[in-house]
């Protein structure tokens, strides 16, 4: 813990530091890749992947591994990815908080603009769809730690209940309820959204961010998040999607969007139609749908390019430096695994999909309930 | 789990699964800042029925009326009563019990599981 602080703390200092000298002419340039080598532990930077390897030195990633591929299979052969999606998130949780703060999802960015600042932002937009206001309730289904649903709530005024199965994510999110001071206003309870434990009409608006991805039933979903909507309600949802350029018969297509769902534990992703159809069959009406990393923002993935992590970690020299520690014991067992499955994979797959225009990480679909 | 947050809940996948009954639980009492505010704007949301009948279940003493007043915006008395019980009364152990089909779920921590 002490170490992983003033990693930290050294990080976000030179950070700073750099931030400064790199706005100077001829040399500023140069220096922007020391300014991504020193960034802090929680942003997707260098120092993340030592804060990661630290902390994670004794952890029995073979069991992890194990129960992963398992929970895997168990979801292409009955469309049931409930197991591993828990799984998955019993021990990702605190790798993703770990090296990229709060944040789990793709939103847009600017030139000049931190990725915090840029997810504050989203934050506001997220309260613009919803149109939430002061003392109506709110539900925001796979929640995570939920995060989102407590800005929601900060800047709204709003009460937001969140519903998550992990057990990691609903002691964790309850507790940064506390730490928050939002427990009169905020809830996180346990449950899964194909099934939810709300009566009819209970909500004023229900959301969810980077979620239905991992439902095999998007139907059901969404036929639920439409049950305990209120009428005049609204539905938002924030995915990721595949998107029509993306062809199922080429095998380079197939390769990165494949790896996407196999690395996080989920279904194949779906297409928007998917959830309009979806949408349209649980008797919701079409709001508005927007993609908000349309240009001027820079491309849903540019945040693995601006801090160079895409390329550290597609290289061969930090893959065959991880590979040889795991042989001489200096990293665990099944850990290379892991570093491919669960961290290589999807910040290169998302980018290469992106770059590709196959995949899209941030459509906002908003339907009301009449 | 406070109370509010039990006035919501309801067996998953049952229609009539409402209000789940409490079994067993272990309560603790915090003491929160009283928000009038918030506490009115709460009860046009609540099922009355379904609050009484969880805190008879928790054996809880109150002071709240077997319906909600006419004017209760202006009611302090009944606002902190009711701000009491709503968000000060903790579940922190116990059972949820379905009254369709008698399903048992956990209370762990003060955290509800409806898996």
């Amino acid at each position: 813990m002490v170490l992983t602080s003033i990693l930290s703390l050294v990080g976000t200092v030179l950070g700073t530091a750099l931030d400064v000298a790199c706005a100077v002419p001829v040399v500023g340039p140069l220096l922007k890749p020391l300014k991504f080598i020193f960034g802090a532990a929680d942003d997707q930077s260098v120092t993340s992947l030592f804060t990661f390897l630290w902390n994670y030195r004794n952890f029995d990633f073979e069991h992890f591994m194990k129960s992963h591929k398992a929970a895997l299979a168990v979801g292409q052969k009955t469309g049931d990815y409930c197991t591993g999606v828990c799984n998955y998130y019993e021990v990702m949780s605190e790798v993703i908080t770990l090296t990229s703060g709060p944040f789990w999802h793709f939103v847009p960015m600017a030139e000049g603009v931190s990725r915090k600042e840029s997810h504050d932002q989203f934050h506001c937009t997220m309260v613009n769809h919803l149109d939430a206001k002061p003392g109506q309730k709110i539900l925001e289904f796979g929640c995570g730690f939920g995060e989102i649903g407590r800005q929601v709530a900060k800047i709204s005024g709003a009460s937001v209940t969140g519903l998550t199965m992990s057990n990691a994510e609903i002691v964790g999110g309850n507790e940064r309820i506390h730490k928050a001071g939002l427990q009169d206003r905020c809830v996180i309870v346990q449950g899964n959204y194909h099934k939810m434990p709300f009566p009819d009409a209970s909500f004023d608006k229900v959301f969810g961010v980077y979620c239905l991805k991992y439902s095999a039933d998007l139907e059901t979903a969404i036929s639920e998040a439409a049950r305990v909507l209120k009428p005049g309600g609204r539905l938002v949802s924030y995915e990721i999607i595949v998107t029509d350029k993306y062809d199922p018969t080429n095998k380079t297509h197939k390769y990165y969007v494949d790896n996407i769902s196999h690395s996080t534990c989920m279904p194949p992703l779906w297409h928007a139609h998917n959830f309009r159809d979806a949408a349209r069959k649980a008797g919701l009406v079409p709001h508005s749908e927007v993609d908000l990393c349309k240009p001027p923002a820079q491309p849903w993935y540019s945040c693995f390019e601006r801090t160079y992590i895409h390329d550290v970690l597609s290289s061969p020299l930090v893959l065959n430096a991880v590979k040889l520690a795991e042989t001489v014991r200096i990293l665990p067992k099944s850990f290379f695994e892991f570093f491919e499955a669960c961290i290589i994979h999807p910040t290169t797959d998302f980018t290469n999909a992106g770059r590709l225009g196959i995949v899209d990480g941030a459509l906002m679909m908003v339907w009301t309930k009449p | 789990m406070k109370l509010l947050t039990h006035n919501m809940l309801t067996s998953p996948g049952n229609a009539r699964g409402f209000p789940l009954k409490i079994e067993g639980a272990t309560v603790e009492e915090v003491e929160t800042d009283f928000n009038a505010e918030f506490i009115s704007r709460m009860v046009a949301k609540l099922e009355w029925d379904a609050l009484l009948g969880a805190l008879q279940q928790l054996g809880v003493a109150h002071q709240l009326p077997s319906a909600v007043p006419d004017k209760y915006a202006e009611d302090e008395a009944f606002l902190k009563a009711l701000h009491h019980v709503l968000v000060e009364v903790e579940v922190m152990e116990g059972e949820l019990v379905c009254p369709e089909t008698a399903k048992r779920f956990p209370v762990k921590g003060g955290i509800p599981s409806l898996i």
